[in-house]
């Protein structure tokens, strides 16, 4: 696969921690591509480090040993500025929780991301992405008043203000019913097929079975579907 | 931003506005007081330079610094200026007026009132221009008295009638009535200087002599030479000098008013910082979300100085706006609290620039007590930590 059609690459990638006396590898040299265009579920049990190889991936956090690459450049020793601008200009993040902000608008959430990258137009993004996912006639209700699928449009929308190359889901429809899970991921591979590439950490394997791509992670270590 | 900053202080309202209370009790106070410190010099300087044509005071020593005070709380010096003292003092080179002056205030029994009571001579119309009959005549004799406006006003009383002083156990008649001067004169009673000092017993004794100079450029001259030709505990000291020497005696209340202006703007900074503090530990993923979406420490920084910034922008607005309501019951509470010399004018003035600078001062503390919980929020990492936070990397 050439070079530049890979946007995030991670190579032998271990993070550890310590919790009290115990010493925990979450991960254990990874090696992963993500193609562009590609749709890979991440899944594995609890604790397998899903949720690790995700922030990594996403610049939240950095590994005790490894390299990982954006569109091909290694970032993994840099600077907080840079990984800050890479999280606003290259990557969407969706959350289990939503963490959707209690006193804004669906409308002024959507463009909360904008507002940091500077973006002048996120306003009219922040419009025309909320009615793509249905939210047309919800600009200026406030996400108490959503339902917990409608919250997760919103958090989709959020992500791709910034026009991002890669999308992290954390286990979108983990607090979803089954219809409404249903409809987000639908929302995915709409997403997908226009050319986004999504990594999705899940534990839903029949959501998983639709993806391009499935990666299952146990006890920090890779075995690729 | 603005919007987000004040959305995020909607959620805490009762929090808010106590912090916001805060900024508000700060500021009042530091406006006051720099309105206390800016009235009280300004009509202390009024009273005894500008509106005078006082140049030098001849007296003992302490006076008339000290009989200021002391009648300001009810009383009479102790120390004197023999009268025989002003014919020497007329001779002087470039002295253009003299005039033997005794001051005194009496309380009365109940404690309830203190009258002041000026004995002077008809000098004063030459030596205080300011100093003018509005209605009524000059003493007409042994038993005339001459009213301030403002002791006019309260007593009711117009020239031809008479008064009753139940410290000398004595009726008066008036004779007249002073313009009002905005001075210590609207609220005294002017009376023959030898029947003040018979009033009191203290006959051929004066609490200082004011002189007028035929020649401002010659006051230093002037002084030296009233200086070699009395006695070593004679004090000369010219009207700019007994201003000054009234605002040492104000010293220790502005150390006061400063003390209290301190303690309000470290409550109000404590105030602040507590809550901010409180905000960053509530909205901890909040901050690790932001961070994961492009916020950096600089975006997080700005966030936690713009809702402080809010919140002491309104509560200085406020804080200046109470001050303005407070001012005459401040105003009340110096005055009687006040050891010192009490000028009739207002004595608490506030200004716009002063009121600017508290505004700014408030703000710019605010703010700064703000930069730790904001350098606590931008080091939050991104998603908040999570269950990371309990653990050490390795």
């Amino acid at each position: 696969m050439p070079e530049h059609t890979v946007v995030a690459q991670l190579e032998e990638v271990t993070r550890g921690y310590v919790r009290g006396s115990e010493r925990i590898r979450a991960l254990d040299g990874v090696t992963l591509q993500f193609p562009a265009g590609s749709f890979t579920a991440v899944v594995g049990p609890s604790g397998s480090g899903k949720s690790t190889l995700l922030n990594i991936l996403g610049c939240m956090d950095r590994p005790s040993s490894g390299r990982i690459r954006i569109h091909g450049d290694d970032v993994t020793g840099a600077s907080e500025q840079l990984l800050t601008a890479i999280r606003r200009r290259t990557i969407g993040f969706v959350f289990q929780q939503f963490f959707l902000i209690p006193t804004l608008t669906v409308l002024e959430n959507v463009q909360v991301p904008g507002l940091f990258a500077g973006n002048p137009s996120r306003h009219e993004r922040a419009r025309a992405l909320l009615s793509s996912v249905g939210l047309g006639d919800r600009l200026h209700h406030r996400p108490g008043q959503l339902s917990g699928g409608e919250m997760q449009r919103v958090a989709i929308a959020r992500a791709l203000v910034n026009n991002p190359d890669i999308l992290l889901a954390d286990e979108p429809t983990g607090n979803l019913d089954s219809k409404t899970a249903a409809g987000v991921f639908d929302l995915f591979l709409q997403l997908n097929r226009s050319g986004l590439t999504i990594v999705m950490v899940t534990h839903n394997m029949d959501l998983a079975r639709c993806c391009t791509r499935v990666v299952t992670i146990r006890d920090g270590r890779v075995h690729e579907a | 931003m603005v919007r987000f900053a004040v959305q995020n202080l909607v959620r805490s309202r009762t929090r808010t506005l106590l912090t916001v209370f805060g900024t508000v009790v700060a500021t009042a106070t530091l406006v006051l007081a720099l309105g206390l410190d800016r009235g009280y010099r300004s009509a202390v300087d009024s009273e005894l330079v500008r509106k005078t044509g006082i140049h030098i005071y001849v007296t003992r020593e302490g006076c008339p610094m000290e009989a200021a005070s002391i009648i300001a709380q009810g009383g009479i010096s102790p120390l004197f200026v023999p009268e025989t003292v002003t014919d020497a003092v007329r001779t002087a080179a470039h002295v253009d007026a003299a005039m033997p002056f005794k001051i005194f205030a009496l309380t009365t029994a109940d404690g309830s009132r203190t009258d002041i009571f000026f004995g002077i001579t008809p000098e004063i119309r030459r030596i205080r221009p300011d100093w003018r009959i509005s209605t009524g005549t000059w003493f007409t004799g042994d038993d005339s008295v001459i009213l301030g406006a403002e002791i006019a006003r309260l007593e009711k009383r117009v020239p031809g009638d008479r008064i009753y002083f139940d410290h000398f156990d004595r009726e008066f008649t008036v004779t007249g009535i002073l313009a009002r001067s905005n001075s210590q004169d609207d609220a005294a009673f002017f009376l023959p200087l030898h029947v003040a000092q018979r009033l009191i017993g203290r006959e051929g004794k004066l609490t200082a002599i004011a002189v007028k100079v035929d020649d401002l450029r010659r006051l230093e001259e002037v002084r030296r030479a009233l200086r070699g030709m009395l006695p070593e505990d004679y004090f000369v000291i010219t009207a700019q000098e007994l201003s000054e020497g009234v605002m040492t005696f104000f010293a220790s209340t502005r150390a006061i008013m400063g003390v209290m202006v301190l303690i309000a703007l470290l409550l109000a900074v404590l105030g602040i910082s507590n809550t901010m503090l409180m905000t960053v530990t509530e909205r901890r993923r909040e901050f690790g979300y932001l961070r994961c979406v492009g916020a950096g420490t600089g975006d997080i920084i700005r966030l936690i100085a713009g809702e402080t910034f809010i919140v002491c922008a309104a509560g200085a607005v406020g804080g200046v706006a109470a001050a303005s309501a407070l001012v005459p019951m401040f105003e009340r509470f110096i005055r009687s609290t006040l050891t010192s010399y009490i000028p009739a004018a207002g004595i608490v003035q506030l200004h716009a620039v002063y009121a600017a600078v508290s505004v700014a001062v408030v703000i710019l503390v605010g703010v700064a007590a703000s930069l730790y919980p904001a350098l606590k929020a931008a080091r939050i990492p991104p998603h908040g930590g999570g269950a990371r936070c309990l653990s050490i990397r390795w």
